[in-house]
């Protein structure tokens, strides 16, 4: 695809956009309750103190002055203090982001691993007792709730046979000096086996426990688009060359075949943010969905709403990416 | 019984496709049982799910040395767990069904307002549509309870406000192409109103995998419900649901498993009958998904 | 034209394939039995449908369950294909037998350059022993189908060429390893009217420069007249006619034959109406025990009611139908 192109969707996406933050805007301003009584909670506070902090939230002026004021400054990062840190929402964010940027990324990965052999394998046996069991299993994937499945990993592997640690995300002997913030790289980079070891275990159940249901999607879409592919002319032209058959399935059908995959992990990456805030409670896994949950209780607006803001702009750019991707990977659509 | 003529209507077609799917009619006996067990809850419940008593708390199930009385064993406060399955299986079901109701309602609507209307009438909707497609599921629906505040009522307009995104976007689509079909061109040139054609002609020709994707979503939305209940978004204490009862079984994990396990597999048994019933809808309504 | 002494290079008996259909088994390719000369251009004529494609699927074995493939005989240069494995089979394909798709486009897989395509073949065969050399022979393969710059356009993909080209560079794929029999599938069906004309005089070039022997499956006799040695007539699974190809075509045994050639539009038809074939071939399915073209034949009678056998008349051709008497005709 032509790079005109791609920037002619992109400026697409900017309604969108735009609409995204006027929603995430509105759902503090509309809120039942004077967002300043709610912030202040249980506090004693003077009338001249909640004026103060009405006029820093700029909640004294008209609607859209503030939303223009929301806007330009979400566009420069700023959104306020973090009332339970006393920090800035962005510094407060920035902090917990690498360990779910992490936690995605290998549960991504592991959906990937766990889904494309085994969906290739119920294309090519099809309506083998193996391709039967990747359909209940998968059936049993979507179906599966994911924070009562990593209750019963932990139950399980944790506390009854004790592998894999209850929670967290390393030990504090292991820890390393942060490069990337995740920790599975930054360990090797420490060269530290042992460290890296630990790391490699406390994240595996909440991978896993993310992981499950975005396989068995995935494991339904490789199945279908590898049946379809196996019907092509052109897998019957490659048998027609003599070719071994795991060429045959492994590179010609497998590289069409993978197209949709490909593109709908990069759409369901988007439903691994909210399974985030599930499995990252469950596990205490110290990311950014543990720490909107608790900003929900402690009421910490301000944070929530640049969190949701960040969650949704992240899912329209994986999208998008998903979009181009798709393009990208498929010469025929190809311009 | 009508006189077989050997010719099948296609509806008939899928009924006796769907009849001879064993698969498909158990789980949809399983999801009946939920369903009446649900509805007839005061009647079958041994115990009143909200009676606390501490001397029984944390008892196993009848086969670990538990009593009959309390079969599936009791929670942190003394109650009984099956009672408040049966009684968390109300919430589940009446929340799935509530908000896949509106939202095919509102979604229908906007569905046919959209593509048989056309103009700015589409554009708004589509654009809603996009936007609104800009969120994570959960976390739009996380961010709407955390401003609006726990509540049954909550959470069901959290849902709506989201799925109705899902038909809308089907029957847009089916409305589009139905515009051009004849029926419609006929109806058109008979000097219909646009609502006839909409609602008397149009809609009953798409409605088929509307009801068939209702179900799938019934099921999505009953892990939903369940995951805000579990963050403590949901239904407030003390009332049961299966999502809130998982998570006070958490402190427990380590000498009563059981008050976690079984309204997992509550959840999980259910949905996974929705999904399964709703797979054999698909292959005996839509040959276009039949491989 | 080689003598009858030498063996046929494909001999094949009593080849039956069958698919199972809701209405019961359909014995797609029924009781076939044909042989392919060295050197020989055979010409296999039918309306789609007719089993013509499945025939040589059947014998290159490729075809997919749930079809079946049986026969009595299946004899290629001297090596009784039944007998062989998957892996001896798999190593003829391609290599001694090769096969042409109707639509390139299709034939030919989208992800991939058509480098990988020819000089995966070779790869596979043992006919390069290294990357290079498999290059340098696409290359030199690619000339020899006619396609311009050939060294230039090996590392594109096949929608970057245009319908003609791709259909010569398919045709490429399956010379690659300079085969003993190609099957030709519909070589002309999916190309411009202009293009066809160039692929036939390609095939027929190509054919005598390798000295193979080509099978040219088509619904078009017009296509097989120019070239084909011996014309094969298939109808609902069963050969209803076979004979050298001048001789078919100007004195037609079957009325099947005769309905084709008076459907045919050409220069001396101008003068007369086109007379296509009345009704459709039938549904894949169980027969009944009649006639397969008794429904559409326009001289029918009773007697027609049993199963035809294919009979030898006259000047070693054959034919299925019972107003025939041996050597009555021609």
């Amino acid at each position: 695809m032509r790079f005109g192109k791609v920037v002619e969707r992109f400026i697409g996406l900017i309604p969108v956009l735009l609409g995204v933050s006027v929603i995430v805007f509105l759902m503090i301003t509309l809120t039942p309750g004077d967002p300043v009584q709610i912030m202040l909670g249980d506090a004693r506070s003077s009338p001249e103190q909640e004026a103060a902090l009405r006029r820093d939230m700029g909640l004294d002026r008209p609607i859209h002055e503030r939303f223009i004021l929301f806007i330009a400054n979400a566009l420069r990062g700023e959104f306020g203090l973090s009332f339970f840190h006393r920090r800035p929402v962005i510094e407060v964010i920035g902090e917990r982001l690498p360990a779910t940027i992490e936690l995605t990324l290998v549960a991504l990965i592991l959906a990937l691993a766990i889904a494309i052999p085994l969906g290739v394998i119920a294309a090519v046996k099809r309506n083998s007792w193996l391709d039967r069991l990747s359909t209940v299993g998968s059936l049993f994937g979507v179906s599966l709730p994911g924070f009562w499945f990593g209750i019963l990993l932990i139950l399980l592997f944790s506390v009854k046979l004790g592998w894999f640690p209850v929670s967290g995300r390393i030990g504090f002997s292991a820890e390393v000096r942060a490069v990337t913030g995740l920790l599975l790289i930054d360990t090797l980079l420490a060269g530290r086996l042992d460290s890296f070891w630990q790391a490699l275990r406390h994240i595996s159940l909440p991978a896993l426990t993310l992981a499950l249901p975005m396989a068995a999607v995935l494991t339904r879409v490789t199945r279908s688009s590898m049946i379809e592919v196996l019907r092509t002319d052109y897998v019957l032209f490659a048998e027609a060359k003599g070719l071994r058959k795991a060429r045959v399935i492994g590179l010609h059908a497998l590289k069409n075949a993978l197209i949709p995959t490909v593109t709908v992990a990069a759409l369901e990456t988007g439903s691994l943010l909210g399974g985030n805030m599930i499995v990252e409670t469950v596990f205490g896994w110290p990311g950014l969905g543990r720490l909107v949950v608790e900003a929900i209780f402690s009421r910490n607006y301000p944070l929530v709403q640049a969190a949701v803001l960040l969650y949704a702009v992240t899912y329209v750019l994986l999208n998008f990416f998903a979009d181009i991707l798709y393009t990208w990977l498929n010469p025929k659509v190809r311009l | 019984m009508r006189i077989n003529t050997g010719v099948q209507s296609p509806l008939g077609l899928g009924w006796m496709r769907l009849q001879q799917n064993r698969m498909a009619i158990s789980a949809a006996i399983v999801a009946l049982v939920i369903i009446a067990a649900a509805l007839a809850a005061p009647l079958i419940a041994p115990q009143d799910p909200n009676e606390a008593d501490l001397f029984r708390r944390l008892q196993p199930p009848v086969w670990l040395g538990g009593e009959w009385a309390f079969p599936l064993g009791c929670d942190g406060l003394g109650r009984d767990i099956l009672s408040r399955l049966i009684y968390g299986a109300r919430i589940s079901i009446f929340v799935g069904a509530l908000v896949v109701l509106i939202a095919s309602v509102v979604g229908i609507l906007a569905g046919l307002a959209a593509g048989y209307l056309g103009g700015w009438v589409d554009r708004v909707i589509t654009g809603l549509v996009d936007i609104l497609l800009g969120f994570p599921y959960l976390i739009f629906a996380i961010g709407l309870m955390a401003m609006m505040g726990a509540g049954f009522q909550n959470i069901v307009l959290a849902l709506v406000y989201k799925e109705w995104v899902v038909p809308c976007r089907i029957v847009r689509g089916e409305t589009l192409a139905a515009r051009e079909q004849d029926y419609v061109e006929a109806a058109r040139a008979l000097g219909a109103s646009r609502s006839h054609v909409m609602l008397r002609e149009i809609l009953p020709n798409i409605l088929s995998p509307v009801i068939v994707v209702a179900t799938v979503r019934m099921a999505h939305v009953i892990i939903l419900e369940a995951s805000l209940s579990f963050l403590g978004l949901g239904v407030q204490p003390p009332t049961a649901s299966w999502g809130s009862m998982v998570s006070e079984g958490r402190e427990f994990l380590l000498d009563a498993w059981w008050v976690s396990t079984f309204p997992g597999i509550a959840i999980l048994v259910l949905v996974m009958a929705i999904n399964v019933f709703s797979q054999g809808l698909r292959d005996a309504f839509d040959p276009r998904m039949q491989e | 034209m080689t003598g009858p002494f030498l063996p046929p290079l494909l001999a094949v008996e009593g080849l039956t394939t069958i698919f199972p259909t809701r209405a019961g088994p359909a014995r797609v390719v029924d009781d076939v039995s044909f042989h392919v000369n060295e050197g020989e251009c055979l010409g296999v004529v039918g309306e789609s449908g007719s089993g013509k494609s499945i025939t040589f699927l059947s014998i290159l074995g490729l075809v997919r369950p749930p079809g079946r493939v049986s026969a009595k005989r299946m004899i290629f240069a001297g090596k009784d294909l039944l007998a062989l494995g998957e892996g001896e089979r798999r190593a003829i394909r391609g290599r001694d037998i090769a096969i042409t798709m109707q639509d390139a486009l299709t034939a030919l897989n989208p992800a991939l350059t058509v480098a990988t395509q020819i000089t995966e073949v070779m790869l596979a065969h043992g006919r390069a022993r290294s990357q290079e050399e498999a290059r340098a022979a696409a290359i030199e393969m690619m000339r020899l189908v006619g396609i311009p710059a050939a060294a230039n356009r090996l590392d594109d993909y096949p929608h970057q060429f245009s319908g003609g080209m791709r259909q010569r560079i398919m045709i490429a794929t399956a010379l690659a390893c300079r085969p003993r029999l190609l099957i030709a599938d519909e070589p002309t069906t999916a190309l411009d009217v202009t293009i066809q004309a160039q692929v036939l005089e390609l095939i027929a070039e190509l054919r005598r420069e390798l000295r193979m022997s080509v099978v040219l499956i088509t619904h078009d006799l017009g296509v097989v007249v120019e070239q084909a040695d011996r014309i094969m007539v298939m109808y609902a699974g069963q050969i209803v006619e076979e004979g050298a190809c001048r001789a078919v075509i100007e004195d037609a045994a079957h009325p099947y034959t005769a309905g084709l050639l008076a459907s045919m539009p050409s220069l001396d038809t101008l003068d007369r109406p086109i007379h296509p074939i009345r009704g459709q071939a039938p549904l894949p399915g169980p027969m009944p025990a009649q006639c397969r073209f008794f429904d559409r034949c326009e001289q029918a009678s009773e007697a027609c009611r049993i199963e035809v056998p294919l009979r030898p008349f006259t000047d070693g051709r054959t034919a299925r139908c019972i107003r025939l008497k041996e050597g009555s005709h021609g």
